[in-house]
């Protein structure tokens, strides 16, 4: 071997060796979470940790059979999907207004929306729901929660609607299409591999969210990252219980975005490259 | 269906009228409602309407209503009536040695994660930059924690860093390196913390700063292997000036969120220890929910808003600057 192959082959060994530590990295605290999930009551405080046992589901059935998990993740489904579904239809007009008029204001606003922080909307929005004798309700998450799909289903699908040819609808109007049905029967389904991307990620940030959801509902709506919050907080934290938890809360994102990943950063960036 | 287009004397198509599609649809006895003319007319106002409305009830109207509420001494519960106060509650903050503290750990946690984020994310976007099998899988590894549900692996994270029986302290074991207390030492608890922002955060710059990498022509830097340019100036002089773009971006986009940060922190220390994280984000959570000082809580988060809208304001400044170049 030369002495510059030897180079070549070390830089190539010192590549792969970092790519497997980042690599490790980003998924330590999943490897955590699934092994916790999957072990044996009596392992879970040992120390040194055990990685080598029998795998039970244990935890997984006493989570569903302690609380009520399943109504957990039917009020985050409903909400989710719910915000994901209103703020769509409002989002889509605005989207596509945006794509063919060019509204620069509009999408200054959004950008503003997007900065605001939520905590500060915290106040407010309990001293209304209060008053209107609605803690502990679906409509004031599901509203809340529109403040972050209406700004994802406009930002991510401009770039879909400008990339629809405008003659696609001049050659409708001309057929005698109003302009509302060239927007339904052309642009609209020419754009529906756009929004459904689209419409997963909005959904996944607000399956995700916690902080309106700690203080907006109450046990009848509890939403499942408050009721996995609700394990830490208990006397005794139930290790095995809180990862199989974090895991059933997981895995639904994880698969959507893994078939949704090339828009995702898209979706996040938004508005950003212009 | 409609005529074709018939050619005109000058050999270019004639396309036909709207007004003949209309008569034509008309003749085939589907007359036009007068409505859908008009509303034809004001799409430009119409489609962005009803997304103003709702940015209006749910966004618009409650900030009107905290700084109503911030003017007072509000208490949560509806029956005990408030005081108004005037300015009462912000001249209370600004001499609050609470609040300039919550305002220095917001920027000291602000600082230390976007700067671990942009200097690991830019050399996790050169490795993946390198072409190698299983490349796809690491992109969608680098996926993962920016979508995991952020409390949940907070939670994981937080038995990760465990003193006694976590993770991180089995691991450091190996290096010989002494146990640390992790978000439960007050000196370490924001870099623990910031730890756990960039695990979620620095794929994201990673992911930007790489497409940059793409755009890069490979010409260039051929070119300028062949005059015989090292690794370490090909980085400075090239690879650098021509990503910087997505650099101030991404750092601009992630900035902002980082100085909102609530879910990790509010797991992990809801900022503690000695209030040692307690950023102003979750200084006006707990002013609010925890002590139930509506008015002064309202105070402290139009406060924070302002705060974000001006960071915003600069950020853009210096991105427009950078544009421009």
């Amino acid at each position: 071997m030369t002495p510059a192959q030897l180079r070549r082959w070390i830089g190539v060994v010192l590549h792969r060796l970092a790519v497997l530590l980042v690599t490790g990295f980003f998924l330590l605290p999943f490897f955590i979470m699934i092994t916790n999930a999957l072990k044996p009551e009596v392992y879970i405080n040992a120390y040194p940790p055990v990685f080598i046992f029998q795998p039970t589901f244990h935890h997984f059935a006493e989570v569903f059979r302690r609380y009520p998990f399943v109504s957990y993740m039917l009020n985050s489904a409903v909400i989710s999907g719910s915000a994901t579904a209103l703020g769509f239809v409002i989002g889509i007009p605005a989207a596509y207004a945006i794509a063919r008029y060019a509204l620069r204001r509009l999408v200054t606003l959004i950008l503003v929306v997007r900065m605001i922080p939520y905590v500060s909307l915290l106040i407010p929005w309990y001293l209304m729901a209060q008053k209107a004798n609605m803690v502990d309700t679906y409509p004031p998450m599901i509203l809340t929660h529109l403040l972050f799909t209406i700004p994802y289903a406009a930002m991510i699908l401009i770039g879909f609607f400008e990339d629809i040819p405008m003659a696609l609808e001049e050659a409708a109007w001309i057929d005698g299409c109003s302009r509302v049905e060239a927007f339904l029967k052309i642009a609209l389904p020419l754009t529906l591999p756009g929004i459904v991307a689209a419409a997963v990620i909005a959904f996944t940030y607000s399956w995700n969210n916690f902080l309106f959801a700690l203080v907006l509902t109450g046990a009848k709506t509890k939403t499942l990252p408050v009721a996995v919050y609700g394990f830490l907080t208990a006397d005794q934290v139930d290790w095995g219980g809180l990862s199989a938890a974090a895991a059933l809360i997981t895995a639904p994102v994880l698969v959507f975005v893994f078939f949704a990943q090339r828009y995702l950063i898209r979706g996040l960036v938004a508005g950003a490259i212009k | 269906m409609n005529q074709p287009p018939e050619e005109s004397g000058s050999g270019r198509i004639r396309y036909p009228e709207r007004a003949e599609g209309l008569a034509y649809q008309a003749a085939r006895g589907r007359p036009r409602a007068a409505w859908t003319a008009l509303v034809d007319r004001h799409i430009r106002l119409l489609f962005p309407l009803p997304s103003l409305l709702a940015f209006l009830l749910v966004l618009g109207f409650p900030i009107g209503f905290m700084l109503y509420v911030s003017l007072h001494d509000w208490p949560i519960s509806p029956r005990i009536p408030s005081i108004f106060l005037g300015v009462g509650n912000y001249a209370a903050l600004l001499t609050n040695p609470r609040f300039w503290d919550s305002l220095w750990i917001t920027f000291y946690f602000t600082a230390l994660a976007v700067g671990g984020e942009l200097v690991f994310g830019f050399a996790v976007a050169l490795l993946i930059h390198r072409e190698f099998r299983g490349r796809g899988l690491v992109r969608v590894a680098l996926i993962m924690p920016m979508a995991a549900t952020p409390v949940a692996m907070s939670l994981i994270w937080n038995m990760m860093m465990e003193p006694s029986l976590g993770m991180l302290n089995y691991l450091l074991s190996f290096v010989r390196a002494p146990r640390l207390l992790w978000a439960a030492d007050p000196r370490w608890a924001v870099p623990s913390l910031a730890l756990i922002d960039i695990w979620f955060w620095t794929p994201f710059i990673a992911l930007i700063i790489s497409a940059g990498l793409q755009t890069i022509p490979e010409e260039i830097v051929e070119s300028a292997r062949l005059d015989g340019a090292t690794a370490l100036s090909l980085f400075r002089h090239i690879t650098l000036p021509l990503v910087r773009a997505h650099v101030v971006m991404a750092v601009i986009l992630r900035t902002i969120p980082a100085l909102k940060t609530f879910d990790h922190i509010f797991v992990i220390t809801g900022g503690g220890p000695l209030r040692a994280s307690e950023t102003l984000n979750l200084y006006t959570f707990l002013e609010g929910f925890e002590f139930f000082h509506m008015g002064y809580s309202s105070a402290l988060a139009l406060t924070l808003t302002l705060i974000i809208l001006v960071v915003s304001a600069l950020l853009a400044r210096l991105r427009a600057r950078e544009w421009s170049y």
